[in-house]
């Protein structure tokens, strides 16, 4: 099969072995690759009602058919698992350069399932796998193992890790890559953790099949000259991701104070510019980027001279605006421990920001924390919050299930400003006032990321108070952004140099020899969103329509300040959004898919278990 | 009168006309980078950031003819 390794490695734990089988040819077929692999495999493998931290639940890690070969940004591998934060479905992705190392070493996918009995690594040096023992490495934070084990084994191991979040069950612990890539969402390093498994390291040495070599070549040269011809190609790079801050504050969309409200009059001090002015050491790319996001930076402190890769937009956004933490030195030491604590800092700072205004609001006491109190703007309080949840410590084993279940713990009322869908934390877009960004987070089948559509410019475009035409393009977002990650490609060439989608089928095409056109690949990708639909369905009781709501803060409370003041999406707005998204789908008013769309995406296999939840 | 050499970066190309990633733009006197948007009707809250000759610009900043002026769409990662 060109473009892929053509195998798929079996992990199991509890008896520590392995073993590889072939790729199934009709998974290729159907369901591409990266995260069609782990929404079909998922589905076919792990057991109905599996304990999330159980040993019936399996990480799945499965590179795309272009990862590895000569393009802009194939790099990007697929983790998949089902999620404890959710309970339902969960992936995340992660960049930097282990994913076409586990192509190299033969794996379309890797299947773990079980749990050591001590903490393991593993170790994966072409088709020689092996468990090795990991209690040196237990405890150790996440970059810190990461380069352990670079001691240990060599710098020609690519390595994913986790921290102590990870080994403490923290349910947004993140698995941690080359030294501050982070796959963060869902809980896939929770996963890891309760499955005593601390880190996974890859080298391979062997070739990708491809249908036709010479073409790959010139198609993925033809594909960086365009990128390198693009108006303004060298001149976004120097700030990231962090050179939109000033933007989301421009519209009235940056997370403050727990999303109080959607502007930070001190944004300027945590933007693009003040990271390239005071803490940038260096641009960081992922393996064949020419655009790289990543900036290294260096924090010096009381006690600590510590290099960071970041903070980029999200980090900003989360830890900065949203525990209002005002100066960008504050924000990279937070990102520093949070990396190395193994936490996702778009969750860590939801949750931290979370906690503070209960602390405001006197619903976490001085009693609760020890004798102290915790204050929006304060770096030392947010560290001492995040080592708390990290070792589940105190007030800390209760956020370290997240806002929902913390809110549920905590009542009085604070389950109007814990701010997630389906269990997942809300990242950096503030939606009041953005009804096609709102409807997106809504209908996230992760929970509310913005990875899946992020549609905040085709609202300021189409009209931010009218709700026309939103339902169709979140619809159409949703196809297009997670077939990047299927095919386990990086998005910022589309979306920040403005390359033009039809490349890929071409590449694809040179790559694996199959024909398809931009609009067929779609398809595949709408097949996966009901597949994953169908998995949540499966697996959470009651799901559907009442999962899909925002948190009632962004449905009672008119936003306080800024450029988005006065606004709201009150509850009826909301479901007319979700009334035309759910019909557009092809899916009932509960959410639910219909048998004729499932029949239609080539999805018969999951109607057995969802046909009795229509009726 | 003169003309603006004009670049568009990233994926608010879709809403410039033509979708053009750059094009000419005459101008009969000097203008700001605001009016220029307001007259190539683009919201100019769909810019997260404006370099006119290679220099970051505000808004409000104003372009003369012979300028290059660059708009650089809002990124999604992070």
């Amino acid at each position: 099969m060109n473009g892929y390794a053509g195998n798929i490695l079996r992990v199991d734990l509890t008896n520590r072995v392995s073993r590889i089988e072939p790729l199934p040819e009709e998974l290729a077929d159907n369901f591409i690759g990266g995260r069609g692999f782990v929404a079909k495999l998922m589905w076919d493998e792990i057991p109905a009602g599996a304990d999330p931290l159980g040993p019936d639940n399996k990480i799945i890690m499965a590179p795309g058919p272009l990862t590895g070969a000569f393009l802009p940004g194939a790099g990007k591998l697929e983790f998949g698992a089902k999620s404890p934060a959710s309970g339902g479905y969960g992936d995340s992705n992660v960049g930097g350069h282990i994913s076409p190392e586990i192509k190299q070493a033969g794996f379309d996918a890797i299947i773990i399932s079980g749990q050591a009995s001590t903490p393991v690594y593993l170790l994966i040096d072409d088709f020689n796998v092996a468990i090795h023992e990991a209690g040196h490495l237990w405890g150790k934070g996440a970059i810190e193992t990461e380069t352990a084990l670079k001691h240990e084994l060599g710098e020609q191991y690519q390595i994913c890790t986790i921290g102590p979040a990870g080994e403490n069950k923290v349910l947004f612990a993140c698995i941690s890559h080359d030294f501050g890539r982070q796959a963060g969402r869902t809980g896939i390093a929770t996963v890891m953790g309760s499955k005593n498994l601390k880190a996974i390291a890859v080298h391979g040495t062997k070739g990708i099949p491809l249908a036709d070599p010479k073409a790959t070549l010139a198609k993925g040269k033809e594909m960086f000259a365009a990128c390198f011809a693009k108006p303004g190609f060298e001149e976004w790079t120097p700030q990231g991701t962090a050179g939109v801050t000033d933007w989301v504050n421009e519209v009235g969309a940056f997370p403050t104070r727990n999303f109080q409200t959607s502007y930070f009059p001190q944004h300027k001090n945590i933007n693009g510019e003040a990271l390239v002015s005071k803490i940038k050491v260096t641009d960081k790319a992922c393996f064949a980027c020419p655009i790289p996001c990543g900036k290294y930076s260096r924090v010096k402190r009381p006690g600590y001279d510590v290099y960071v890769e970041g903070p980029e937009y999200e980090t900003i956004a989360l830890i900065g605006g949203n525990t209002e933490i005002d100066n960008i030195e504050d924000c990279a030491f937070a990102n520093y421990i949070v990396d190395e604590l193994g936490l996702d800092s778009i969750s860590a700072g939801n949750v931290i920001g979370f906690a503070m205004e209960c602390s405001q609001k006197g619903i976490i006491t001085a009693e609760d924390l020890g004798g102290r109190t915790l204050n929006f703007g304060s770096v030392d309080d947010f560290v001492w919050v995040a080592e708390a949840i990290a070792h589940r410590r105190g007030i800390g084993a209760i956020l370290a299930d997240g806002v929902k279940r913390a809110a549920a713990h905590f009542g009085q009322g604070s389950e109007r400003f814990a701010i997630h869908v389906k269990g997942v934390e809300w990242t950096g877009y503030e939606a009041r006032y953005a009804p096609a960004m709102m409807l997106s987070y809504m209908t996230a089948d992760v929970g509310a990321h913005h990875n899946r559509s992020w549609a905040i410019t085709f609202d300021v475009a189409s009209g931010r108070d009218k709700l026309e035409g939103k339902a169709k393009r979140v619809i159409e977002l949703q196809h297009i952004r997670p077939l990047f990650d299927m095919l386990c490609l990086c998005r910022l060439q589309w979306v920040e140099l403005g390359f033009e989608l039809d490349w890929y089928p071409q590449i694809f095409q040179a790559v694996t020899g199959k024909t398809q056109s931009f609009e067929e690949l779609l398809k595949f990708s709408e097949r996966v969103w009901n597949l994953t639909r169908a998995y949540s369905l499966r697996e959470i009781p009651g799901f559907g329509r009442d999962f899909d709501y925002p948190p009632r803060r962004f449905m009672e409370e008119p936003i306080p300040d800024g450029p988005a003041a006065g606004k709201v999406m009150p509850r009826e707005v909301i479901d007319r959004l979700l009334d035309e998204y759910y019909d557009l789908r092809g899916w009932d008013q509960r959410g639910i898919p219909s048998g004729a769309k499932l029949a239609e995406m080539g999805l018969d296999f999951v109607e057995g278990v969802i046909a009795p939840l229509r009726s | 009168m003169g003309q603006v050499k004009i670049g568009v970066r990233g994926h608010v190309v879709k809403y410039f006309p033509g979708e053009q990633e750059r094009f000419l733009v005459d101008i009969a006197a000097p203008t700001t980078v605001l009016h220029l948007l307001e007259r190539l009707r683009v919201d100019h809250l769909l810019i997260m950031m404006v370099h006119i000759n290679g220099h970051k610009q505000p808004k409000t900043a104003i372009i003369n003819p012979g300028d290059e002026v660059l708009f650089f769409s809002p990124p999604a990662g992070g």
